[in-house]
Parts: structure tokens; C-alpha cells; sequence
């Protein structure tokens, strides 16, 4: 385990090497959320409310769901494929531990400090919009866990991703692939309450809600305390089924390593 | 005892078969069409405890890709490859632990931050006992000059520091194993002279079994007693370099021997 940990240090590392760079991007992170917030407001001023989403939800939804988007973002990803399409790869496979495990703790390790700022920061900015009223101990915690766990959905869902990159040389079109049905399908953009009919029911059944709709309907209290437990345990039943298709398919793209030269 | 030992290895990659031009491109992508290439065709070789071999080959003779089999990150086509008596690819890990690899052309250190963290954590991940961590780390230090820059992040140093940092870190766990693949690429004289001198030491110190492959005849000679040369995938020569010195009488360096091998390709 201590091996593992290791790698956490030297994400953190890795993450605070480009001051500017993590400046900029929490900048943009904190534009984003504000557009995002005036889109709403402006919607809701048509309209009471959508499949019965108010504007006091609504404000306090995209806060949330905005933080839980922040983990694992985009940056991690592309650099894994990047490294399995240049070859790279051979340099992490030459270590003795799992590789998948190697790779959840460095990206722990960079997300760490990326999400602690995106917490102060939109934290305080959901604090000024919402203040105090909304906010329970209980689900707070649950939501904690749910978080984690949603990282854990995510994360597995960037490994089988990333494993495309052995077979295709386009890993900007995978990550961007995968960015786009994680973000539609996770309630990313829209609260999947609002879906329609069938959408709804397809998106039950897909993995992607664990990612950010059930950590935020847990925070926002949508969700009965039956209803948290119960997606809880459908995020574990989800990580552990895409952790085995991720072994299964690694085994199958690690047999197809075939770089010439070099 | 048997270190490594190849026993009819085989790696055939499938290459894309494109046309030229735009019309070709086209064709790729709808209809595309793959050819066979043999890299390695049937080799076999056994190397002993603190033997020290090279392969020599011209460029796509098939070197690196041997290694890569051997280092159980490839897997082979055909045949069986044994590392201290295992199959490298189906155990990584425990065959991970007992290797040491450096790949001249790419870096384990971690580009954005301090070398010294790279060995940090290389120490962590092999769990390598502290005092024998401080020993290494002073030793490799003097040898090879890491002093100057193991607070600069990787992406400052230049080639050669980055090889001899890189070799320095694939030998911290002290494997019984190492395989260099081109480990001279960018280094000055000086600093070739003290790798030499560092992998000599190593190999008669600790018996480390070492296979190297480069394209610098000094690196050959000066680390290894044995020659296994490649050619076109298939071994054209397996013994000491000394034999093929004598072979050719003793009137031809090794590197015109190597020359003309590579141009007849036999060996007269």
C-alpha cells in the first residue's frame, strides 16, 4: 500500500509544477459556473418550475454539481492516452505494481489539490448565492461518501476509455467522446430529472448517474434517505462492475502492445 | 545460473499497408489492408549469472523488440522466453521486481518535478530498505554526477544527465537483471567513460547479469565479454567478442568487422 501512496505525493507534486496553469483553469472553472448559474436563472424566470426542479433547487444543484465535475478532470486522461499512443506506457509497465492502482493514486494525488480549491472556491460562491438554510449534517456526510464513490464511476469509466487509445491513434477523439457522454449523461449540464420519458429511463440504467446527479440529489435533499442508501450501493454495484470490465478488457489491450522501433 | 533463456522467440507485428497519395489514404480508410512483418524470426539464446552480452544489429534487426519480450512488457508471438525461470509476461510484476530497465530513448523520471522525487518514490515502490537506499544513492551520486542537478525537475536536464539519472534509478533496487537499450545516447565522453566504469563495477560486485544493445562499438566493448548480433531477425553470431576478433585474423577492429557483416550479411 505504501507504494501506492507514494504516487499520491508525487501527483500532488506533479499537480502544483504549473502554477499559471492551475490559476487559469480555476478561473475558468469559476466563469463557467457562474454562466451556468445565470442560464438557469434566466430560464426559470419563464417558467416556475421543470419536471419539478424550482429555481431554489436549481441554485443550489448547479453549485454542487459543478464541484463533483471538478475531480478527475479532463488533464489526467488525455495524458495516459497520450502516453499509451507514444509508447510511453512500457516505462509504467516495467514497475512492479498494478497499473490501474498506480494510476488512480497519481490522479488522487493531482485532483487532490485541484478539488480542494474548486471547494473553497465554489463552496464560498454557493455560500453567498444559498447560505446556510439548505445545508443538514446527515447528508453531508452521505454525499461525502457518494462523492468518492462517484470518483471511483468515474475513474473506472477513464480507464476502459483509456484502453481504446491501444487500438486507435486518435486520443483526443476518445477523451473528448468519453467527456461528452460522461457530462450529458452524468447531470453534468442538466439535472436528469428533466430528462423526458425515455431518456430518463435509459439514462437508470446506465453507470454515468453516479458520477454527479447522485452525490447532488443527496446534497440537495431530492433524494429520501431510503433513496441515498439505495444509490449508494448502486455506485459500488457500478464500480465493481466496470472495475472487472476494465480488468477484463486490460488484460486483452496489454497483449496488444506493439510498438516497432524505438 | 540461468538468468534468461529464449527458447525459439518469435514477434510478427501487423503493419498497416497504405498506398501513397491521397487516393491511397482513402482506399486505407475504407478498405484497409495489413501486412505481416517477422521482427524477430526464431531465436534462442541462454545467458548465465553475472554474464555480461550485447546485441548488435543494424537498425530493425530486431533488438528492442527482443528486450521488450524479455522484459515482459510485449508479448511474444511464438516461443518461450524464462527469466530466472519464469515467463516475464504472465508474472510483471514479480518479474518487474528482479529486472532493471533503461531505455536510452525514453525516461522514467518524472518530467515536471525534482529527479530526486523520481527516486523517492522508486524507493517506496520497491520498498527498498533506507540504509541501502542512502548507500545507492550516495554511491550512483559520485560515479555518475547526479549531485548537480537532483533538485531540477527532468524536463531541465539535458540528454545526457537525464540517461545517467535514468540509469542511476533502474538500478536502485539492485536487480540481479539489467537490460540496457541504447543507455549512451546523448553522453560525453567522459560521462560514457564513467557509465563503463559503473556497470563493470556493478556487474563484478553484485554478478549482475547485464544485456545491452547500442550502436557506440566502445559501449560494447567496454562492458560486455559476449556478442550476439541480430540481423534481420534471426542471429548471425552468438559467442565471445574476442572469437570474432580472432576469426578475422586480429588484422580488423571490431567496428570493420561489424561493418562488413552488415554489408555481406554473413559472416565471410
Amino acid at each position: 500500500m505504501k507504494k501506492y501512496l507514494a504516487y499520491i505525493r508525487c501527483g500532488f507534486l506533479e499537480g502544483c509544477a504549473y502554477r499559471s496553469t492551475f490559476i487559469t483553469g480555476m478561473l475558468a472553472n469559476f466563469i463557467q459556473a457562474v454562466v451556468l448559474y445565470y442560464v438557469w436563472k434566466s430560464i426559470f424566470t419563464y417558467q416556475d418550475a421543470v419536471n419539478g426542479y424550482t429555481w431554489e433547487i436549481m441554485k443550489q444543484y448547479v453549485f454542487v454539481a459543478f464541484l463533483c465535475n471538478s475531480v478527475f478532470s479532463m488533464g489526467f486522461e488525455m495524458s495516459i492516452a497520450e502516453r499509451i499512443v507514444k509508447g510511453d506506457i512500457i516505462l509504467d509497465l516495467l514497475k512492479p505494481l498494478s497499473y490501474r492502482g498506480m494510476l488512480f493514486f497519481r490522479m488522487l494525488g493531482t485532483a487532490g489539490l485541484e478539488f480542494a480549491a474548486t471547494f473553497v472556491l465554489i463552496g464560498s460562491v454557493y455560500l453567498a448565492v444559498n447560505g446556510l438554510r439548505y445545508l443538514s449534517g446527515m447528508r453531508t456526510v452521505l454525499f461525502l461518501i457518494s462523492l468518492f464513490l462517484g470518483m471511483g464511476v468515474k475513474f473506472c469509466i477513464q480507464y476502459i476509455f483509456s484502453l481504446l487509445c491501444f487500438y486507435t491513434d486518435n486520443s483526443y477523439g476518445v477523451t473528448k467522446a468519453r467527456e461528452i457522454l460522461t457530462n450529458f449523461f452524468s447531470g453534468a449540464l442538466i439535472p436528469l430529472a428533466m430528462f423526458p420519458g425515455v431518456l430518463r429511463d435509459v439514462v437508470n440504467i446506465l453507470p454515468f448517474q453516479g458520477i454527479i446527479y447522485t452525490p447532488c440529489c443527496i446534497f440537495i435533499g431530492t433524494f429520501s434517505a431510503r433513496e441515498s442508501m439505495i444509490s449508494i450501493l448502486l455506485q459500488i454495484v457500478w464500480i465493481a462492475v466496470l472495475g472487472l470490465l476494465g480488468t477484463l478488457l486490460g488484460k486483452k489491450a496489454f497483449g496488444v502492445i506493439s510498438m516497432y522501433g524505438g | 545460473m540461468e538468468m534468461i533463456e529464449v527458447r525459439n522467440l518469435k514477434k510478427e507485428y501487423r503493419i498497416a499497408k497504405k498506398s501513397t497519395g491521397m487516393m491511397g489514404s482513402l482506399k486505407h480508410l475504407i478498405m484497409p489492408q495489413y501486412e505481416t512483418l517477422e521482427a524477430v524470426k526464431g531465436i534462442s539464446f541462454r545467458i548465465n549469472e553475472g554474464e555480461s552480452a550485447a546485441f548488435l544489429g543494424s537498425n530493425g534487426a530486431g533488438k528492442s523488440t527482443t528486450i521488450k519480450m524479455l522484459t515482459g512488457i510485449m508479448k511474444p508471438s511464438d516461443g518461450t522466453v524464462r527469466i530466472m525461470g519464469k515467463d516475464p509476461f504472465l508474472n510483471r510484476i514479480e518479474n518487474a521486481r528482479r529486472i532493471g530497465v533503461v531505455f536510452g530513448q525514453k525516461s522514467q523520471l518524472w518530467w515536471d518535478i525534482p529527479v530526486i522525487e523520481s527516486f523517492r518514490l522508486l524507493k517506496n515502490i520497491y520498498g527498498i530498505p533506507e540504509e541501502q537506499y542512502n548507500r545507492n544513492m550516495e554511491k550512483f551520486g559520485e560515479i555518475l554526477g547526479l549531485h548537480d542537478f537532483l533538485s531540477q525537475p527532468a524536463r531541465k536536464l539535458s540528454l545526457g544527465q537525464r540517461v545517467r539519472a535514468d540509469l542511476a534509478a533502474s538500478l536502485l533496487h539492485e536487480p540481479p537483471i539489467l537490460f540496457l537499450d541504447e543507455p549512451t545516447i546523448g553522453v560525453d565522453v567522459a560521462a560514457k567513460q564513467k557509465i563503463y566504469e559503473f556497470l563493470r563495477e556493478t556487474n563484478r560486485e553484485k554478478k549482475t547479469t547485464i544485456l545491452l544493445t547500442s550502436h557506440d562499438m566502445k559501449d560494447l566493448e567496454s562492458i560486455c565479454q559476449r556478442l550476439i548480433i541480430l540481423e534481420k531477425g534471426k542471429i548471425l553470431f552468438d559467442d565471445t567478442i574476442d572469437k570474432l576478433l580472432k576469426k578475422y585474423g586480429g588484422e580488423m577492429s571490431l567496428e570493420e568487422i561489424i561493418i562488413r557483416l552488415f554489408e555481406y550479411d554473413v559472416l565471410v
